[in-house]
């Protein structure tokens, strides 16, 4: 009887020690609270679109060209459950050039003039990602919505136009709404995903597509119209 | 056991002797990037003023020469260097040195003026001591050795630089931007323009060009063009330019140019013609009430980025 037992206590040893070494070997996953976004794309302002305005400027500048706009977003996570939820700040930088114009019409004058943006967005966002960790589905829809404060000036030569006395500087208030799809990139190399997460608390990371429909006009208002209808691309990493 | 005990004595004796041994200190308020003064001719007649203090003993009897030479420190001053003090004994042991080129230049070997010296000399400033040669009872030795430091030395360059040549103009919105050629590193090109002014009308059609007041500016070689901004567009400038070396000597001026700013539309320009409504602003109806929105997106960026994980 005692060698019995004996017997079937070494068997449980025997049969819990692959079950402890495996318990410790599984990785963690490191808690989930936000996300910094790279992103870029052509942003052309919708500048010709002002109500009223007697002509084209942005398209006989700078032709059918756009900004580059690079942006760089970080959000934060107060809801994870079905789906991640939470507050994003983004904050950018586009800038165009072209030659300036004779002004008697006669060509292109040695100055250069230019575009430059500084585009600020907070924004609350919802993210679909229920699927994807749930049942391996690697697209994770999400939408944004968000409040715009976009620094503008013009330069022409090395200096901000002035025209009529006006400097040509100022910001602009306005929103925007984003759609946007992210392909979860850990289901290409799980190993490296966890790698990513243990030695640098990356829980996941995302290449996405989006499109923006921004409208910075002081809500309607008038003067310039900085809002537009943009596709940018990037990478996002959940920490 | 002697031998250890002489050893560790003289090694002990070695940092003792050498603190004896004397050292000058100079200091000056005169700019002189890597120990160098540069003087341009205008500065011939201008005092050089250094500073010294020094430490350590002088040995018994001996004197602590300063001197300007062309040649080099470590002696007694030649006739051809220009003393400037002898210190004999260790109570004074800081002081002042003045001397200008001018004076240098008198005591060369063929002494020459501000005038005549017309290729670039450099000369030293030295501190010399005899050595000591028994560090027990401080003998003067009958060798001097160079006790100052830094070793400063004083490079005159009366030779003016080369004129420069105007390159190229291009005509900008108020403003021509001026390529000049012929210049030495480490310079500074100066450009000048005067507007071409007439004066009136002939019978013939034709008035009496003038030039008007000078407008001067300057900008470091090796730093691209030369742009001359707040000019009138339409107005037809004559552009000369000039180099100034590192010493300050000023060149001859360049032949003369001449640019016509022109004016150009840029996209506000455009944006204006095109009956925009911008004015500019931070975009509220209360003063830097954009800035305070901007100032509160950031605010929330700090807040979120700054909260703890939750574990």
């Amino acid at each position: 009887m005692s060698s019995t037992a004996v017997g079937l206590g070494v068997a449980a040893l025997l049969l819990a020690v692959p079950a402890v070494a495996q318990e410790v070997t599984i990785p963690t996953r490191s808690p989930r609270t936000g996300a910094i976004i790279f992103r870029g794309g052509g942003y052309k302002p919708r500048i010709d679109y002002e109500k009223d305005l007697k002509g084209t400027p942005y398209k006989d500048t700078f032709g059918d060209a756009s900004l580059l706009l690079v942006e760089l977003e970080l959000q934060r996570f107060f809801y994870q459950g079905i789906g991640t939820a939470g507050l994003g700040l983004s904050a950018g930088y586009g800038e165009k050039y072209a030659n300036a114009v004779l002004a008697d019409g006669g060509g292109v004058a040695a100055d250069k003039a230019a575009l430059k943006v500084v585009p600020l967005q907070l924004n609350a966002f919802y993210k679909f990602d229920y699927a994807a960790f749930k049942w391996g589905v690697p697209l994770v829809p999400y939408g944004k919505l968000g409040l715009v404060y976009s620094p503008w000036w013009m330069t022409k030569g090395s200096s901000t136009e002035v025209v009529d006395g006006i400097t040509a500087k100022g910001g602009k208030w306005g929103y925007a709404a984003t759609l946007g799809v992210s392909f979860l990139l850990d289901v290409l190399e799980p190993r490296f995903a966890r790698d990513f997460d243990s030695d640098l608390g990356v829980n996941h990371s995302y290449l996405f597509a989006e499109y923006t429909y921004a409208e910075v006009n002081n809500f309607g208002g008038d003067g310039l119209n900085l809002g537009s209808r943009r596709w940018m691309f990037g990478l996002a990493l959940d920490y | 056991m002697r031998l250890p005990l002489v050893v560790a004595f003289l090694l002990f004796a070695l940092p003792a002797v050498a603190q004896t041994g004397t050292a000058v200190t100079f200091t000056t308020t005169a700019t002189a990037p890597n120990n160098t003064v540069v003087a341009a001719r205008d500065d011939c007649a201008s005092t050089l003023r250094f500073n010294w203090s020094r430490t350590g003993n002088l040995c018994n009897g001996g004197t602590l020469f300063f001197y300007v030479t062309t040649g080099t420190c470590g002696s007694q001053p030649a006739a051809t260097d220009l003393q400037l003090d002898a210190i004999t004994g260790n109570t004074t042991t800081t002081g002042v040195l003045n001397f200008t080129v001018a004076n240098v230049l008198a005591k060369l070997a063929t002494p020459t003026t501000c005038d005549s010296q017309t290729t670039e000399v450099t000369f030293k400033l030295c501190a010399s001591t005899p050595t000591i040669s028994d560090s027990i009872n401080l003998t003067c030795s009958s060798t001097y050795s160079s006790v100052g430091a830094p070793a400063y030395q004083v490079n005159y360059d009366p030779e003016a630089p080369d004129a420069p040549s105007v390159g190229g103009i291009i005509a900008r919105d108020s403003a021509l931007s001026v390529q000049v050629d012929g210049v030495e590193a480490d310079s500074t090109v100066i450009v000048e323009l005067n507007a071409l002014l007439t004066a009136g009308t002939d019978d013939a059609g034709t008035g009496e060009v003038t030039e008007g007041p000078t407008l001067s500016f300057r900008k470091a070689s090796g730093e691209g063009n030369v742009v001359a901004d707040g000019l009138i567009n339409g107005v037809t400038y004559r552009v000369r330019a000039r180099v100034q070396d590192e010493a300050g000597n000023v060149s001859d001026q360049s032949a003369a140019a001449e640019g016509t700013p022109v004016k150009s539309n840029g996209l506000f320009d455009a944006y204006k013609n095109a009956e925009g409504k911008e004015t500019g602003g931070c975009a509220t109806t209360t003063t830097g009430g954009g800035l305070a929105g901007g100032a509160l997106l950031a605010v929330l960026g700090i807040w979120l980025s700054s909260r703890r994980k939750v574990s």
